[in-house]
């Protein structure tokens, strides 16, 4: 099958629903292909970088996770959101390999950006930076499965019933799982906190 | 209220999903709770600053990778599936013949367990059809083991 590797010239903007690339791409549009992985790279890469810690390793299921959408495209429903498919494929990536290991990882700092510049006072944007790179160390040392919904709420936005529906999991237990990972953070951070408020 | 339960209100007000009753609530237990008080602004600090967090950047060539094992897995058997062919034949035969000899030809279908479990296991989805498996061609590629099995017929040796 021949693939459209190289794209030239400057790209429009695709304005196609989530579910209507799914659906061009059934019909063989390769393009709509290019733009899910465009839409949803980030957040996949920003949720694997996190809970495998290794870099090498989330790019690994990066791949194999758009492998899969697009091997698997056909058992794709329309009617419920990409969004919800597309980390529940990654998610399932990210368990195996767990079990793999079978044991937890703390993510290392080496790929966070502690230079973002910030319109504050320097003290505060000083005390922040630190708070930050505390914040993503103590999201590292979570279990994965109190780390896991914790960041698809808080960095994807997601709701308890997508979260639930990602992990396979009642909502109940995403609720509870939320509540640890935040009253663990919370241990965590309370020196940083203090000093930074 | 107890600090317990305004732990979890505390959750839902920072989710954005409290409703008035429960905000007054959680309102009126933090007047008399200073250490809910300051979980509450520490865990509202903490979801702000999550959101702000970076985002590594995914490697540029990714669709490019993605696309050649795509391209690879259409094309040719990989030398995984050759080795599991080997395998099969080296291992697989002696024991379909042995349960061709116990529950005879009939029992043995073309059936689709392995397959509903690789399905289950590469996209535990959202939609219950996907869980019932319906197997693209090119999953053998992934799981050679799994076309083995589906396959299992006295035909296939
Ligand atoms: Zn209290």
């Amino acid at each position: 099958m021949a693939y459209q590797l190289v794209k030239s010239g400057k790209r429009q903007k695709d304005t196609r629903s989530d579910s209507q690339l799914m659906v061009d791409l059934c019909g063989g549009d390769e393009d709509a292909f290019s733009e899910v992985i465009r839409r949803f790279q980030g957040p996949i890469y920003g949720l694997l970088i996190r809970m495998l810690g290794n870099e090498d390793e989330a790019e690994e299921l990066l791949q194999e996770t758009f492998c899969r959408l697009h091997r698997y495209r056909e058992n794709y429903d329309p009617e419920r959101p990409l969004v919800t498919w597309i980390f529940t494929i990654a998610s399932n990536l990210a368990k195996k390999r767990w079990r793999r290991r079978s044991r937890w990882i703390t993510v290392p700092l080496d790929y966070v950006n502690l230079t973002s510049p910030g319109k504050t006072a320097p003290h505060y944007e000083s005390g922040r930076v630190e708070l930050r790179a505390s914040l993503e160390e103590a999201i590292g040392a979570l279990p994965p499965h109190y780390r896991e919904p914790f960041l698809l709420r808080e960095k994807q936005g997601m709701t308890y019933e997508q979260i639930a529906e990602v992990m396979d999991i009642r909502i109940g237990t995403v609720k509870s799982r939320i509540n640890r990972a935040r009253t663990r953070l919370r241990r965590l951070l309370k020196d940083t906190w203090e000093n930074w408020k | 209220m107890n600090c317990r339960e305004a732990s979890k209100l505390i959750d839902l007000a920072v989710d954005g999903l409290a409703t008035d009753e429960q905000l007054q609530l959680l309102e009126f237990h933090m007047m008399g709770c200073s250490r809910c008080r300051s979980s509450f602004q520490m865990t509202m600090d903490i979801s702000r600053i999550t959101r702000t967090l970076s985002s590594p950047t995914p490697p540029p060539d990714l669709e490019a990778r993605v696309r050649q094992r795509l391209a690879a897995a259409d094309s040719s058997p990989s030398l995984s599936r050759k080795a599991a062919l080997f395998r099969r034949i080296a291992y697989g035969a002696p024991i379909a013949a042995a349960l061709l000899l116990v529950f005879g030809l009939n029992t043995i279908h073309p059936g689709s367990q392995r397959s509903d479990e690789y399905a289950s296991e590469a996209v535990v989805g959202p939609s219950k059809e996907i869980r019932k498996g319906v197997i693209a061609k090119q999953e053998v590629a992934v799981a050679p083991f799994s076309g083995y099995r589906r396959n299992a017929s006295p035909l296939t040796f």
